[in-house]
């Protein structure tokens, strides 16, 4: 596979390394029509955009729906990509963009009390087995991130599921590494402004 | 009392994450040890940074290679820009071909494909389990009851039925260009090979094969 991408003569920039490296001849042997290539790249990046659509959208079915138009959006404008920003930030901000989108016809759901219960009806409930307890623990968790509004939804998973750096965020959402703090900020405080009063469960 | 220092505020999650400078990181510290707001603020993020790490990772359950590989099978892939209007032209120029091309083969049915596809990978499904089936890839058989040219965007469309004179259970099967398919005959018995679909489209809501990828006539 690499003897055939390195055949088409792809230039690697020295200050790279070598996972980016390997990155950047995938990129080009996709540009140049190379499918292998493309499903490389899919394999690559397909789980963790699926964790930002779905925490987006909060909707599994119009997550997958998302995807399957981001990566079409990817390959659809990967002739036209130039190497000016890493491909992982490109391929992140045209999600962030296709969620965005798909946000707009969005219902809004129930508060995280409603749905998990009062810390005191968890109390009360029949003691659960480890596998349950984690289950339970992930579940208020990941609720009350969906009560949180969708931008601060997109940084928290940009930074914590997906592992972007605050640069690299700020270049997936366009603004400076200052705005991605600040927002992370906010986000944080309201998350645990929400988890307090679970945090005996957590 | 509210801290009013803005820019310790707008430092302290950097210096909580460790990315602050090591002059930075010590102005931050030696402010945090005189003032209570912002301890307390820290403390709130840290709090807030501990749950944000205990979100899980959700997995995608589809198999979305298939869907986008049949999406992207309808796109003729660019190596460069080229203008619009060379663009279009082109669009024209294949529409006219395959409506010509469509045309001309009309009646005929063989089992000739563009692709190269190992037909032991393709799971067999009688039509009407399609709603049932989760393969990405099938091969269904049955009598081919209307057919239709697509000239939005170029498509050939057959209806494929369990039963002659029996409208349903049915699918619908799309050939789409550029295709060296010969467009089957109605009343004929064909077994279809291609990517599995269901159309949620208001007025369709129909199971698919779509892209076909191969078609053979049962006798």
């Amino acid at each position: 596979m690499f003897k055939k991408l390195f055949a088409f003569g792809a230039k690697t920039d020295p200050g790279l390394n070598e996972q980016d490296a390997q990155e950047v001849s995938l990129v080009r042997a996709a540009q140049q029509g190379d499918h292998g290539a493309f499903r490389m790249l899919y394999d690559s990046y397909h789980g963790q955009l699926y964790n930002l659509t779905y925490y987006t959208l909060k909707d599994s079915q119009l997550a997958e729906d998302t995807l399957q138009s981001v990566f079409l959006k990817i390959y659809q404008g990967l002739p036209g990509y130039r190497f000016e920003s890493s491909f992982k930030t490109w391929a992140f901000r045209i999600a962030v963009n296709e969620a965005r989108n798909q946000l707009r016809n969005k219902k809004s759901e129930l508060p995280l009390t409603v749905i998990s219960g009062s810390p005191q009806e968890i109390h009360e409930a029949p003691g659960p087995d480890e596998k349950q307890l984690l289950q339970q623990r992930e579940a208020i968790v990941r609720r009350a991130l969906m009560e949180l509004s969708p931008k601060m939804r997109i940084v928290i998973v940009l930074k914590y599921i997906d592992g972007l750096s605050y640069d690299e965020i700020a270049t997936v959402l366009d603004c400076s590494p200052g705005t991605v703090a600040s927002r992370l900020n906010r986000a944080l405080e309201k998350l645990e402004a929400l988890l307090a009063p679970f945090r005996s469960l957590l | 009392m509210k801290c009013l220092r803005i820019d310790v505020s707008r430092k302290l999650l950097p210096y909580l994450h460790g990315i602050l400078s090591e002059s930075d990181a010590k102005k931050i510290e030696k402010h945090l040890s005189r003032c209570t707001s912002c301890k307390a603020k820290a403390n709130r993020l840290l709090e807030g940074d501990s749950f944000a790490r205990m979100i899980p990772a959700v997995n995608s359950k589809e198999n979305g290679w298939s869907k986008l590989e049949a999406a992207i099978s309808r796109e003729q892939f660019p190596t460069s820009r080229v203008p619009r209007a060379f663009m279009r032209a082109c669009a024209v120029i294949t529409v006219l071909s395959v409506t010509a091309f469509f045309g001309w083969r009309v009646g005929r049915l063989s089992a000739k494909t563009p692709y190269n596809f190992e037909s032991d990978e393709y799971r067999t499904v009688a039509i009407h389990e399609m709603p049932s089936n989760t393969e990405p890839h099938v091969v269904t058989e049955g009598y081919i009851s209307e057919v239709r040219f697509d000239h939005e965007d170029g498509d050939l469309l057959f209806k494929l039925v369990e039963n002659l004179g029996q409208s349903s259970p049915f699918v619908i099967c799309e050939i789409i260009p550029p295709s060296n398919l010969n467009t089957p005959a109605v009343g004929k018995r064909v077994r279809v090979y291609g990517v599995s679909r269901y159309d949620a489209k208001e007025d369709h809501q129909w199971y698919e094969v779509h892209p076909v990828v191969a078609i053979e006539p049962v006798k």
